[in-house]
């Protein structure tokens, strides 16, 4: 009977294969756990009535450059921004958003441990969509730079 | 036209491989050899016209076109062919003809209806691994209009160690399919004896050398290229040439037996078929997307069918063979409790155990998500509690078995040698003042390994001696790596100076530097007189952020400097830095090269000796 054996795992194994191949595959990213949930409070009293976007920005950083043109196009587009800057002192933000404009309907300080620890953030930029009844429902780690990104972004602030 | 040339040559070697395997399985030893030799011609004559179309940016040729880009450099146009998975599968066909031709031609061999056999069977393996490629993934396949360039210039894969890891891979993988049909013709024939033992041991010994080191570059890779400091993940992929590694293990030193004493014939042929379906399986797990890695190939549902159907093919009628022919080969022969014998059954049993825990790890969130009970994920700490502990008294076995004597109990002459080994390795413990279990094993295996050279050298004793001492020194290593690295994160201001480890660090500052196709802030810190430059990259074409770690490599420790956030609140130029320093990581390398180069002399001496 022992010499059955192999045969009969190697059975077993092969049906739970040919089982698994029929199955349908993970695919996609995993989304951020803190889409669907309310924002975290970012220190402020008062945020924009409607929906709005957060983004996460330093003075700093590269790629934020980058993104920059789009974060203006938004605002001319009527599309409140709270900017974060990470990591950053007031005098260098300030002459940041004199040279290149400001985007941002409100800006807030982060030294690393408030608003950045709060949203999970891994890096500057980071961007979240909030609705109006301030829940987060969309997050985008780098720079919104992907014109199928910015419709995205344009499409779910602008319900 | 060249491309038309190679795909006829390929669709005639579909043909010539059926007639290989109908020569061998009927009655025509002739054709059966021909038409092996015939199969390698046709099949290199297909992969060199596929090269072609990639050397000459052929982007009339779909794969070449989704694969290589005109400005590629030459060397990764050529390496192009193999890093995908229609290429990749052409190279494992041309491998397979190889070990056919091999077989055709194996002067140690002396049995020919087993060579008939196994070329028949070969034959079969090649008929239907041509057929999956010619029917779902075909590389000659041409695109209409032919696109102006191609699409892929991937920074990341333009690596000599990552152009040659996957050939080194396939070349063991493969090689094992020559063992698995010996072993399936020895079934047919009836016969597994001392002479099969010698006819198979050069083809086991070159099958084993290639994966180990497949193995050994594809981790080098890891460590040096990924930045994350690890070389081993027990990434499913990863599991998967391990497997057939650990069979290939057993089976070289069931194969000893076999020799030595004409037993164990059941379980080395078992070994045999199990090394090639390990192999057989880690491919079907890459290229048929049920697991996610990051190895994995682009998946088509159609490609995973065939591979599951090629497995079930090979492996249920290999082991229905088994079950059919194992009663005729039958060894009623009890072992002495301490001989060389048992030992080796011992080392068998110990590997298998292993390989069967890694295989239930890497197939168990298939298994717990088809039974729908949960969904996990198996990760290193399984791994480090079970592996390691079946480990351990295999490693001292390694270090006792050489010692003892073949067949006789004999009079426990042993016993002197291998005190004294024990009493140097209690004495280096007692030198290195480190008190770890790993390192007295490590260090008793290298010893007892050292103890084992006999004058006049022999390249079958010096084998034994380079591949248990380069496995201890290995060993040594892993510990390194693993349990004794050493990690500072600290925030720094410039002129700060830190220490980590036996190394004293100054942190210089940090700059903007632009590269040809991404910008990064580089740090400069120096160690002796020497200028680290970690650097966080920026890469806007590709919309990505890479952290480049500084390493520097030395006898005794590898130190790796990364260069992380920037920190405000502690000062106006204050940035974050993590510095780790991994001990001993030049003795894991040279342990994996000493591994290697015993399987050269292996290699050597099996062909040498007919």
């Amino acid at each position: 009977m022992r010499r059955y054996l192999p045969l009969l795992i190697f059975t077993m194994l092969a049906l739970m294969l040919a089982y698994r191949l029929t199955m349908p595959r993970v695919t996609g990213t995993i989304d951020s756990p803190l889409i669907g949930k309310t924002l975290p409070d970012l220190g402020i009293a008062e945020l924009p009535k409607g929906p709005f976007i957060v983004n996460f920005f330093a003075s700093w950083c590269a790629p934020c450059t980058i993104e920059h043109p789009t974060l203006i196009q938004f605002k001319k587009d009527g599309i409140p921004i709270i900017g974060i800057a990470f990591n950053d002192t007031p005098e260098n933000i300030t002459a940041w958003l004199k040279k290149r404009g400001n985007p941002y309907k409100t800006v807030i300080y982060d030294a690393g441990d408030g608003p950045s620890v709060d949203m999970g953030i891994t890096g500057v930029p980071e961007s979240f969509v909030v609705d109006a009844e301030r829940i987060v429902r969309k997050r985008f780690q780098g720079p919104l730079e992907d014109p199928s990104v910015i419709a995205e972004f344009e499409a779910a602030v602008k319900p | 036209m060249i491309t038309e040339v190679a795909h006829f040559a390929f669709i005639m070697a579909f043909v010539v491989a059926g007639m290989m395997a109908a020569g061998g399985l009927w009655r025509s030893p002739d054709i059966a050899k021909r038409s092996a030799i015939t199969l390698l011609a046709l099949t290199i004559i297909a992969f060199l016209g596929l090269e072609w179309a990639y050397i000459t940016s052929d982007f009339t040729v779909l794969n070449t076109v989704l694969n290589s880009h005109s400005q590629k450099p030459l060397l990764y146009k050529i390496s192009g062919v193999w890093g995908n998975h229609e290429g990749s599968m052409l190279l494992w066909i041309v491998i397979l003809s190889l070990f056919g031709a091999g077989i055709a031609l194996s002067p140690h061999i002396r049995d020919e209806t087993l060579r008939q056999r196994a070329l028949g069977v070969q034959g079969l393996i090649a008929m239907g691994f041509i057929a999956f490629s010619l029917f779902t993934s075909n590389p000659f396949a041409r695109v209409f209009p032919a696109p102006a360039d191609g699409n892929s210039l991937n920074p990341v894969l333009q690596d000599i160690g990552l152009a040659l890891h996957p050939p080194a891979l396939y070349l063991g993988y493969v090689g094992f399919s020559s063992v698995f049909s010996l072993a399936a013709g020895a079934l047919i024939v009836g016969r597994v004896d001392q002479a099969f033992a010698k006819a198979v041991k050069p083809f086991v010994a070159i099958a084993w050398l290639a994966l180990t080191i497949g193995i050994a570059m594809g981790s080098r890779w890891a460590y040096y290229e990924l930045g994350w400091g690890g070389w081993w993940y027990w990434d499913p992929v990863e599991n998967a040439s391990l497997l057939p590694w650990l069979a290939g293990t057993a089976l070289l030193h069931s194969l000893l037996v076999l020799e030595a004493r004409g037993a164990l014939k059941r379980w080395t042929i078992l070994l045999a078929i199990i090394a090639f379906a390990m192999s057989l399986l880690g491919t079907f797990l890459v290229r048929s997307g049920v697991l996610s890695s990051i190895h994995a190939f682009a998946v088509d549902p159609l490609r995973g069918s065939f591979i599951l159907a090629l497995l079930i093919a090979c492996c249920g009628g290999a082991f229905g063979l088994y079950a059919w022919r194992a009663p005729q080969l039958k060894t009623l022969r009890l072992f002495t409790p301490v001989s060389r014998e048992s030992s080796l059954v011992a080392n068998n049993l110990l590997l298998i155990t292993i390989a069967a825990t890694v295989l239930t790890g890497t197939l168990y969130p298939l298994v717990m998500d088809t039974l729908g009970l949960a969904q996990i994920s198996v990760g290193a700490p399984y791994y480090n509690a079970t592996v390691l502990r079946i480990a351990i008294p295999l490693i001292i076995l390694m270090g006792i078995g050489p010692f003892l004597p073949w067949k006789r109990p004999g009079r426990w002459a042993f016993k002197g040698p291998m005190l004294t080994c024990l009493l140097l390795t209690a004495l280096a413990m007692l030198f290195i003042r480190v008190n770890m279990l790993g390192f007295a094993i490590a260090i008793w295996l290298m010893v007892a390994s050292l103890a084992q050279i006999k004058w006049p050298l022999t390249l079958k004793n010096l084998s034994l001696v380079l591949g248990h001492f380069g496995l201890g020194l290995a060993i040594v290593g892993m510990i390194g790596t693993m349990a004794m690295k050493i990690e500072d994160i600290r925030i720094v201001n410039p002129g700060d100076t830190f220490t980590v480890g036996r190394h004293e660090l100054r942190f210089d500052g940090v700059s903007n530097v632009f590269g040809p196709n991404y910008g990064a802030e580089e740090a400069r810190i120096t160690l002796g007189t020497d200028i680290l430059k970690p650097q966080k990259r920026w890469y806007p074409v590709s919309d990505s952020q890479t952290t480049e770690a500084a390493i520097r490599t030395y006898i005794l420790d590898d130190i790796y400097v990364v260069l992380g956030e920037r920190d405000l609140k502690s000062g106006p130029d204050a940035w974050v830095v993590r510095t780790t320093v991994h001990p001993f990581v030049a003795a894991l390398w040279f342990g994996f090269g000493l591994v290697a180069l015993a399987g050269v002399l292996m290699l050597i001496n099996s062909w040498r000796r007919r």
